[in-house]
């Protein structure tokens, strides 16, 4: 018998490399993507059977099923990858100041979120970014995010941005809109080295320069009992 | 006509009668019916041939060459009386859950860890379910916890990705790995 070579692990078919990768956690794909362009081509399909499998196990029935929840990300990839970009649940105030960060920061790019305000601002709402070495809890009624030196923050009630407790009016038009309490509200929040928002396309202007190139985790302070605040990470987007 | 001989088929005195099958690189197999049946596309040939078929003048396989299917028999010989297996989700992790291996199976696959490529793809287009689930499995057993460049050295893939477009593989998934 002449000897035999192993099969080219390259010239798999699809079906057999899909069942093997729906075996394999996420960050064992992340390495498979980066062993060959065979390999990547199974992976970068975002709707890739693997993809759902590893959003049906990972995010919950109800986040899918929520018809606004991942309005806009139509592929299982984009919804597992905002899921993971969400809201820790670790991270949070346990009083009624509540203040929770996203499970992954960023440091380097453009990366962009969606946030979604649904119910009252109550006296202090306010979103940005923040650190991991930021304060998570304080008392009385005060804004948190941004009152150390560790976040950055907008507050949406009185148009003012904040950090290390100094604040500054923003957007720097002249008689800006105020927002609507009762409503919802749509904030996009961006960050590169500067950190600018919009209100749904509107964009409203740079809000902080000079943030340090340090890892940064979207984040937000509220005092009302029954706000509901969504945070959805769109990707890494391109300027322009 | 399909049922009638396939219930004719199905009998236990014909499990112990041989069938010849020839594979791709013109080896002829004689190998027991109930065994070669673990294999349902083999199956599905002596069903639809029936009455007709003909034990003697062999069975064309041309998909799996001899070395493969002399490897895949041992499997079958071994599961020619096991029960279909089940692919179960545990409904709390909502993980696949993991199928847990005999002692002869794990000796199997530790026999032929080289070929584990084609062994699933063989008992692939041979629709052996348990063969092919188990070696998809160990497939994935290997790679895990394993860099790209780990993994390319052990199935011998050759890497053809620049380096630019491995960074950006990266950098937008970076995620995957919190």
């Amino acid at each position: 018998m002449r000897p035999r070579r192993a099969v080219s692990a390259t010239r798999l078919p699809h079906e057999i490399l899909k069942r093997v990768f729906s075996y394999l956690y996420l960050r064992d794909l992340a390495a498979c993507m980066r062993v060959c362009r065979h390999w990547f081509s199974v992976l970068e399909h975002y709707c890739s059977p693997v993809w759902e499998y590893h959003t049906r196990r990972e995010v919950p029935d109800s986040a899918l099923s929520d018809p606004y929840m991942f309005g806009e990300l139509t592929s299982f990839k984009e919804k597992l990858r905002a899921f993971h970009f969400a809201w820790n649940p670790k991270d949070s105030s346990r009083n009624n100041f509540l203040r929770t960060n996203g499970k992954i920061g960023v440091s380097t790019g453009v990366h962009a979120w969606e946030i979604v305000w649904e119910g009252p601002l109550g006296t202090v709402a306010v979103i940005g970014v923040a650190t991991k070495h930021a304060a998570m809890q304080c008392h009385g009624y005060i804004p948190l995010l941004g009152s150390d030196d560790q976040s950055w923050g907008w507050n949406l009630v009185d148009n003012q941005v904040i950090h290390n407790g100094t604040m500054r009016p923003y957007p720097g038009t002249n008689n800006p809109p105020k927002y609507q309490p009762l409503s919802y509200a749509y904030y996009n929040l961006t960050l590169l080295v500067e950190l600018y928002f919009e209100k749904g396309s509107e964009f409203l202007g740079v809000a902080f320069t000079q943030i340090p190139p340090v890892k940064l985790y979207p984040a937000m302070c509220a005092v009302y009992g029954n706000t509901e605040i969504t945070l959805i990470y769109m990707g890494p987007t391109i300027v322009g | 006509m399909a049922t009638e001989s396939a219930n004719g088929v199905s009998s236990p005195e014909l499990n112990e009668r041989d069938v010849v099958i020839t594979t791709n690189d013109n080896r002829n197999f004689t190998v027991k019916i109930g065994v070669a049946r673990v294999s349902k596309t083999i199956n599905n040939m002596i069903q639809d041939l029936g009455e007709s078929l003909d034990l003697s003048s062999g069975i064309p396989l041309p998909n799996v060459d001899g070395p493969i299917f002399e490897k895949v028999l041992e499997w079958c010989e071994e599961h020619k009386n096991a029960p279909e297996i089940k692919v179960e989700q545990d409904p709390h992790t909502r993980e696949r859950k993991w199928f847990t291996m005999t002692e002869w199976e794990e000796e199997y696959f530790r026999k032929f860890l080289s070929h584990l490529w084609d062994l699933a793809m063989a008992a692939n287009y041979l629709e052996i379910p348990s063969l092919y689930y188990y070696t998809c499995q160990k497939l994935a057993e290997r790679i895990k916890g394993r860099t790209p460049e780990q993994i390319r050295e052990m199935f011998g893939i050759e890497d053809d990705l620049t380096e630019e477009e491995k960074a950006e593989i990266r950098r937008t998934n970076v995620w995957c790995t919190y």
